[in-house]
């Protein structure tokens, strides 16, 4: 019985892999555009209306996201962000990996960021990098197979340091309780088990970015 | 499964992953098995000792009798479980294909909703990536699907552990006489029959152990927890953790009561003091007639049973249908 599920299993796996990117990095990609869309969700539920642009023309149906961090000025590729607009307020963008700059001045890698759309556009005409007191909302993403290690918790302790607890939030797939354990100590936010079908966990997450929206439109 | 099957099972699916082109999801569950379970053991601190010259030479940490102060919890790193080891691996596959579909297609009804977007790209920014830009589109192969099932039905397999009284008997005592070493300062281990290792340990004292090991089920029941195989969640473990400190001193007088039994049954009776050759003991009374200081004895144990238990492969969970012991 288990011999033959093994075998099973083994004669699928390689069928599902050549048909398209399962390796951590797809993982991880897939995991940042589904929060990056819980994020607009949040936004919504604030009121907002959300609409995308590309970084060097008009939005299509197809976006584009970067599979690795950079510079939110970079036009190598028609990278997507969404435009947040709350009635009365100044204009909002979120994006997909960008660099941002810490209190030190280091740089630190925003896996979703929300910060102000003035902002952006300087950063997309002077080809600098926004400073983490313009952002709305930062979200540490991380994708794992397996409970993630206690160090990721210690970067982003570090993390939230320099780019503002309030702000930040982690946000993983596991359940990771030795997360939970570290952050609730040090009184970080965090999202786990964050996973379509996990509706409460979803809901929590949707509701921290609602409440960083909220505090916005009080401003 | 078996133990042997159990091993078995982890190397084929590591190695079909590997060959997969899927190394990373080993990878990673290998990493969170060499991080080890942290667990609570309960121990005592020793006492401060009074300052004593510095001998001329150090001869390596020595310990008198333990001079042992209140009781504390404190952290200790064990292996996984070997069972464990192949649900982690069952859940990674999990994690990283079935899941990783389901927040694909989620992404994408998501940002249809809002943008009217039909696909999306991941582009890296600089150096081209080593591999193909990921697009995605929707993921709805129905190998997935039976993906999904084999592994559920592996899972399953995998908990079905064969599982007899003798062997959660001699897991648990084992564990007990493990804390019960532990307990020892270090100089004592092999000073006497009982201050060796489980496997040196005569027969009669394996029976001692086994017969603490098996008292725990029927403690548990008094105040309707029970044992059930696997490690608990941590709102399990609190919750176990807290029903266990409410009830105490129920939980106490029920275990000097099933061990008043079994020394009934093994046909020892009440003297005013102990004698192995006429079996009397002068503990053999009701548990509100014992002195303060047995009580206490009777309390640590109850203390000591949620990190037995997980040490051994058990959770602690309200009994009812279907969460009761299996073994």
């Amino acid at each position: 019985m288990v011999s033959a599920l093994l075998a099973q299993i083994r004669q699928l796996l390689p069928q599902i892999v050549s048909q398209t990117s399962w390796d951590k990095a797809a993982d991880e990609d897939r995991f940042e555009g589904y929060l990056f869309a819980l994020v607009l969700q949040a936004a919504r539920k604030e009121g907002a209306i959300v609409r995308f642009e590309n970084r060097n023309g008009p939005f299509t149906s197809l976006a584009t996201f970067r599979t690795a961090p950079g510079h939110l000025w970079s036009d190598i590729h028609p990278y997507t962000h969404a435009v947040i607009e709350f009635a009365n307020k100044p204009l909002l963008e979120a994006h997909v990996g960008v660099y941002v700059s810490g209190r030190s001045k280091l740089y630190h890698e925003a896996d979703v960021a929300v910060l102000s759309r003035a902002v952006a556009r300087t950063c997309r005409a002077d080809h600098t990098d926004p400073p983490h007191s313009e952002a709305v909302l930062f979200l540490e993403c991380k994708y794992y197979a397996a409970d993630p290690g206690v160090g990721l918790g210690r970067e982003f302790l570090g993390l939230s340091a320099e780019c503002g607890r309030e702000q930040c939030v982690f946000v993983t797939n596991q359940r990771a309780p030795r997360l939970q354990k570290l952050f609730e100590e040090h009184g970080r936010e965090w999202g786990h088990q964050v996973l379509p079908g996990q509706n409460n966990d979803v809901d929590r997450l949707v509701g921290f970015a609602q409440r960083a929206f909220t505090r916005y439109k009080a401003r | 499964m078996t133990p042997d099957e159990i091993r078995t099972s982890y190397a084929e699916l590591a190695d079909a992953l590997t060959t997969s082109g899927l190394g990373w999801i080993v990878e990673q569950v290998e990493q969170t098995v060499r991080a080890g379970r942290a667990v609570e053991k309960p121990t005592r601190i020793f006492k401060e000792e009074e300052r004593e010259e510095e001998p001329a030479q150090f001869l390596g940490e020595q310990h008198g009798a333990r001079r042992a102060g209140k009781p504390t919890a404190m952290m200790t790193l064990e292996p996984w479980p070997d069972s464990d080891q192949l649900l982690f691996l069952i859940d990674g596959v999990r994690q990283a294909i079935i899941h990783a579909a389901d927040i694909e297609n989620e992404q994408l009804r998501l940002l249809r909703t809002v943008a009217g977007v039909e696909s999306v790209s991941f582009e890296p920014d600089g150096e081209p990536a080593d591999r193909e830009p990921l697009r995605l589109a929707g993921n709805h192969d129905e190998r997935i699907q039976t993906l999904g099932r084999l592994l559920g039905e592996l899972e399953r397999e995998a908990m079905q552990q064969p599982t007899t009284v003798q062997g959660f008997a001699e897991r648990i005592a084992r564990v007990i006489h493990e804390d019960y070493l532990g307990s020892l300062p270090i100089g004592q281990r092999g000073t006497s029959r009982s201050a060796v290792a489980w496997e040196d340990l005569p027969e009669e004292a394996k029976e001692q152990c086994t017969s603490d090991a098996l008292r725990i089920p029927d403690v548990l029941a008094a105040v309707g927890l029970a044992l059930q195989e696997g490690h608990p969640t941590p709102d399990q473990g609190a919750n176990a953790a807290r029903v266990i400190e409410e009830n105490l001193e129920t939980l106490a007088e029920a275990e000097h009561e099933r061990w008043l039994e079994q020394k009934r049954r093994e046909g020892w009776r009440y003297g005013p003091v102990v004698n192995r050759e006429a079996r009397t003991h002068n503990f053999l009374v009701p548990y509100e007639s014992l002195p303060e200081a047995e009580k206490d004895k009777s309390r640590n144990a109850i203390l000591r049973y949620t990190g037995i238990a997980q040490r051994a492969g058990y959770r602690i969970v309200p009994a009812g249908p279907g969460e009761g012991a299996r073994w």
